[in-house]
């Protein structure tokens, strides 16, 4: 499948300032989080694959078009909430999302229309004529969030939507992006600062580390395909560990209560259950665990030391 | 059951219908930014302004139209241009505190990076946001002056024959929107260099205050030649107003001794510097 957009030796100074250096990735179908810290370049990167940012050198292609070239032809065909929600008080949500569709080239009438369909989508249904001044943060992230989904892009470029908002909120607005990736068949990308966040939505991702691109491609492929054994008991995890490694498993006790055994030999699960009896463990529970970005990080950092 | 009753997909559709181009958005931005101003839509506080300085300019004209059907013949009658000098300090207010309406929220509430990501760009944006403050004052500078000829014409008082009409309606269409253009442009430079609205209209009015008070200082203490006269955005747009309608009215305005051309020039640098300003700003502003 060809990517939705793609980025060769991209970068881009503000003055003598590197904000983005030698970044390359392929932008895949689905929901993308671009990951980084504040200042890793997220913002910028956004902006350039808008085309409202001439890269200083590269090559940038979005939906088979050079962003800078292609003007509002590309734009209209993208969907984009920015970071900032201070939307104007006195302006009704319908009244907002509408105008915006109007500015990306949708006909009046059937913006209207529109407007109050992606805003029952995105859960602002009952409240699509209140003033936005009167909305929560969580209620202007996805008026925010609906005038970006408004002209039916075909990417979605999503600038820190869970800013300020409460864990209830941002856990609402995440399954509403994933929603927008899987049911609604949008290709997203979010950016954030938090791995979680970026763990719990994306099938991809792309994580700058001072305007670098330190690893990118499909989650699967980062977190790798095999997920381990995950065992806890009350205590003798790592006698069991010992057991299992005189049978021939390799296990690893991360203390006396877990351990986590690689299932890629087979009759693992026998195995462990056996240890259990034979030492007469109290077995909490058994499961397949995955490893989450953090632990991939944490264990190439410590690999690297 | 009836027989007409059907299930509604309440699921969400893909658009598939019509896309319009830059020309439609940039249209629409025109007619929303003018609408916007009027506090059309909006909640009653933001029409209370608008409302009061279109009574305050079309209250003059509706008197002049009055006072025209009871005044004997041969009673002079109100000029086009007594219009401005009654009207001005109603208009001045508008520009102060409706012109910092059309730029100053996007900026504050962080739409114009919107704006810049949708057909639009820096200059459609632009254009569309100066022709609405164009538009918007021409509202209150010509056509309360189109009434008043057309009030005089069928009371009897207007313009001798159909050539004067004509030109006479294109004295005051002229001078009106030279108004509105001076104005306008100034008071959107002024407005583009802050996100605040408060503050812009504090500039604005700051900026005609001081050019008149540093005029005079610059001609009288200081003796500087007539030409600095032109730097009084106060003055000029009303002396060009007089020139447009042929009127040598005696002033004690030093701008009044200077030729045509050099209130033209004048008049149109301003307009075209704060084009400028407006034009840096805003280049600047959507690449960020």
């Amino acid at each position: 499948m060809a990517p939705i957009a793609i980025a060769e030796h991209v970068q881009r100074k503000y003055g003598h300032v590197l904000a983005l250096s030698d970044v390359s990735f392929e932008l895949q179908k689905g929901v993308t989080g671009l990951l980084g810290a504040n200042g890793a370049g997220k913002t910028t990167l956004i902006s350039l694959l808008l085309g409202v940012l001439r890269p200083d050198g590269g090559k940038l292609e979005v939906l088979g078009m050079d962003p800078l070239k292609a003007g509002y032809k590309l734009r209209q065909r993208i969907g984009y909430a920015p970071e900032d929600d201070r939307f104007p008080p006195d302006v009704k949500a319908n009244e907002l999302v509408r105008h915006f569709a109007e500015m990306r080239g949708i006909p009046r009438r059937s913006a209207v229309v529109r407007a109050s369909e992606v805003l029952f989508e995105v859960g602002l249904g009952e409240e699509r004529f209140r003033p936005i001044g009167t909305m929560s943060t969580g209620q202007r992230q996805r008026v925010k969030l609906a005038q970006a989904l408004v002209h039916d892009p075909e990417l979605v470029l999503l600038d820190e939507p869970t800013n300020g908002l409460d864990p209830i909120q941002r856990d609402d607005m995440l399954a509403l992006v994933r929603r927008i990736g899987t049911d609604l068949g949008f290709t997203v990308l979010i950016s954030s600062h938090l791995l979680g966040e970026v763990e719990q939505v994306s099938d991809n991702v792309v994580m700058l580390e001072g305007g670098r691109v330190a690893r990118s491609g499909s989650m699967k492929s980062l977190l790798g395909g095999e997920t381990p054994l995950v065992v806890e008991v009350v205590t003798g995890a790592k006698r069991l560990a010992d057991l299992l490694a005189a049978k021939g498993f390799t296990a690893t006790a991360k203390d006396d209560l877990l351990l986590t055994v690689p299932t890629s030999k087979e009759g693992v699960h026998d195995a462990v259950v056996a240890g259990v009896v034979e030492l007469d463990l109290e077995l909490r529970r058994m499961e397949r665990g995955h490893a989450t970005l953090g632990e991939l990080f944490d264990l190439e950092e410590a690999s690297a030391r | 059951m009836s027989a007409q009753a059907q299930v509604a997909d309440r699921r969400f559709q893909h658009y598939t219908g019509d896309r319009r181009g830059a020309a439609y958005s940039f249209v629409a931005l025109l007619l929303h930014s003018i609408g916007w101003v009027l506090g059309l839509k909006r909640s009653s506080r933001y029409k209370i302004i608008p409302a009061v300085v279109l009574l305050s300019t079309y209250l003059p004209a509706a008197g002049f139209a009055i006072i025209v059907t009871i005044a004997p013949p041969g009673t002079p009658l109100p000029t086009y241009s007594d219009f401005y000098s009654v009207t001005l300090p109603a208009i001045y207010v508008f520009v102060a505190l409706t012109m910092p309406e059309l730029i100053c929220p996007d900026r504050r509430h962080g739409t114009l990076r919107m704006y810049m990501t949708s057909n639009l760009n820096p200059v459609t944006y632009l254009a569309a946001k100066v022709i609405a403050a164009w538009s918007v004052l021409a509202i209150v500078t010509v056509i309360p002056v189109v009434i008043m000829l057309l009030s005089y014409s069928l009371f009897g008082h207007g313009p001798a024959n159909v050539g004067d009409w004509f030109k006479t309606l294109a004295q005051i269409v002229g001078a009106g929107l030279e108004l509105a253009i001076f104005y306008g442009t100034i008071a959107l430079a002024i407005s583009s260099l802050t996100d605040r609205n408060s503050f812009a209209a504090a500039g604005i009015i700051l900026t005609f205050v001081l050019s008149g008070a540093a005029l005079g200082i610059l001609q009288g203490p200081l003796k500087a030649p007539d030409w600095v006269a032109l730097v009084n955005v106060n003055q000029l747009p009303s002396e060009l107003v007089l020139r447009i309608y042929q009127l040598n009215v005696p002033t004690s305005s030093t701008a009044a001794r200077l030729p045509t051309w050099e209130v033209a020039a004048a008049a149109a640098g301003w307009v075209i510097a704060g084009l400028a300003v407006l034009a840096a700003r805003y280049i600047d502003e959507g690449r960020r």
